[in-house]
């Protein structure tokens, strides 16, 4: 047992820290710039999200385009430490090699995913503290704390889509194409709002489709999140456990 | 011999597994684009003429394709098809068998990253023809001569897009974080297309980002001509080769 303890943390060293401390430094960055640019842009391009969204203030403008750098920077850095689990291992003809050891398929699997998913899940909660400063700072209509929770539902959001995208990629040989995938289930979830801000009338009398499907949820609801947004973060935790042990299961049976 | 091999890889780019994908994305976006413009809210329509000085439905559908639809799959496509070149060789071991043939690393990447250019310029205009009939028939007021125009401009944005995966990728010198830098530069820069129509004090800083030029015609659908078109253009041509030719340096860099 305590040799599988010290090979789980020899695996969570070689995970790609730099990168995660990359995407930290940059997500953060956007914060900062999305803080300083938007209210330099004249009115009607601020005008269009905040009335196409309903939004108070400026404030509630700044948050809401901050939470996509939340969403985007932590989702390609856990895409890359994902890819690196099996999928490149694999199309670089080495994951026999990983495979032969003394260790279970499964146990392989999860002790080089949990790395990268709590990585991408600290990523998120540092971007997301970057946003609660800059809601604290703006002192508009959302609280920090408001902030806080809805970049940690980003977060949440993003952890289980790469959890799901881990039990795929145990099989995926072209990690390209693995990565079209990925991004496009990344986007997905971003058609409503899109929609939303050009058709607004398909969206009339659907309330709580729009209040689940439109991201600016996360500026609707900020007082809701503040205890929603850790939450879902701890669910998509467990539900992630639930994938990884699938992906596990999966990866036992493929073989090389 | 160069073109030999330049023709011979575009043409096994384009039966790639990834372009199944990538022409379903394309077919996507033409059959819901249309969907989003049948009743813009007035919030959208006073947007429009204060970004482009008109009411034109037209400009309308040409911003929304432009942002919306097009500036996000050529980003993605983009990387998804160049990050990686050469890099993927030798990180699968065949890099050597290349190695040993009378063509030199640079020039191998120049003619990688190029055709990989190709299959994006490939995609793109042949999706470009399909939608003129598609979109006369379901976009009221849709104008084929200079939607057609728009794209020929804007098909070199999407292949400097290419252009600069393929070379960030090589700079950086792993796939991983290569990757991951290609994502996150691509997507801010397109982000950023249309700041110039946002904030027209600041045209002259925003035309410094590539994607900008792409989106210039836009903003002078009334008035498209020679004029209009072909400094961006040619603009964009020299930016892509400049791109390719630093990635070419870059990969001298490179062990095989």
């Amino acid at each position: 047992m305590s040799e599988l303890h010290t090979y789980r943390w020899l695996e969570a060293m070689h995970a790609p820290w730099r990168s995660f401390q990359a995407a930290l430094f940059t997500g953060v960055g956007m914060v900062a710039g999305c803080q300083w640019l938007l209210p330099k842009l004249p009115a009607p391009a601020i005008e269009l999200m905040r009335v196409g969204f309903r939004l108070d203030d400026m404030a509630a403008v700044v948050l809401f385009n901050d939470y996509a750098a939340v969403y985007f920077c932590t989702f390609f850095v856990g895409l890359v430490g994902m890819l690196g689990v099996v999928a490149v291992p694999r199309e670089e003809r080495r994951l026999e090699l990983l495979l032969v050891k003394p260790v279970p398929a499964g146990t392989l699997l999860a002790a080089r995913t949990w790395p990268v998913l709590a990585m991408t899940a600290s990523v998120g909660l540092g971007i997301s503290l970057a946003c609660a400063a800059s809601a604290w700072s703006l002192g508009g209509s959302v609280a920090p704390a408001g902030a806080l929770g809805a970049g940690l539902m980003m977060t949440a959001a993003v952890v289980l889509e790469l959890a799901a995208l881990g039990v795929l990629f145990v099989r995926t040989t072209d990690t390209m194409h693995a990565v079209l995938i990925a991004l496009l289930t990344a986007l997905l979830p971003l058609m409503p709002t899109a929609a939303f801000l050009y058709r607004p009338d398909v969206f009339v009398g659907h309330d709580a489709l729009t209040a689940a499907l439109v991201t600016a949820n996360l500026v609707w609801y900020a007082d809701m999140l503040v205890w929603l947004g850790p939450a879902a973060l701890g669910l998509a935790l467990v539900v992630a456990a639930g994938l990884v042990r699938a992906g596990g299961g999966r990866l036992a049976r493929a073989g090389v | 011999m160069t073109l030999a091999l330049l023709r011979l890889d575009v043409r096994a780019g384009l039966r790639e597994r990834k372009i199944w994908f990538a022409a379903a994305i394309y077919v996507y976006t033409l059959l819901a684009v249309p969907l989003l413009l049948l009743n813009p809210p007035p919030h959208v329509a006073a947007a429009m003429s204060a970004f482009f000085g008109d009411q034109d439905p037209f400009t309308f559908f040409m911003y929304v394709w432009t942002d919306l639809a097009m500036n996000k799959v050529v980003a993605m496509l983009g990387v998804v098809l160049a990050a990686g070149v050469v890099l993927r060789e030798r990180d699968t071991r065949v890099l050597p068998i290349f190695a040993s043939k009378p063509i030199s690393m640079p020039r191998y990447f120049a003619v990688r990253a190029t055709s990989a250019c190709l299959v994006t310029a490939v995609l793109y205009i042949t999706t470009q023809l399909i939608a003129v009939p598609v979109f006369m028939a379901r976009v009221p007021g849709f104008r084929p001569g200079e939607f057609l125009a728009a794209g020929l401009l804007h098909v070199w944005a999407a292949m400097f897009a290419t252009a600069l995966a393929a070379t960030l990728t090589v700079i950086v010198g792993r796939r991983g974080p290569g990757l991951l830098l290609s994502l996150i530069v691509i997507m801010t820069l397109v982000g950023m297309a249309f700041l110039g129509f946002y904030h027209p004090a600041w045209r002259s800083i925003a035309l410094l980002n590539p994607f900008a030029l792409g989106v210039e015609a836009v903003g002078h659908l009334g008035a498209l001509g020679p004029g209009v078109l072909l400094p961006p253009m040619l603009g964009l041509a020299a930016i892509c080769a400049a791109t390719i030719l630093v990635g070419a340096f870059a990969v001298r860099r490179l062990e095989v």
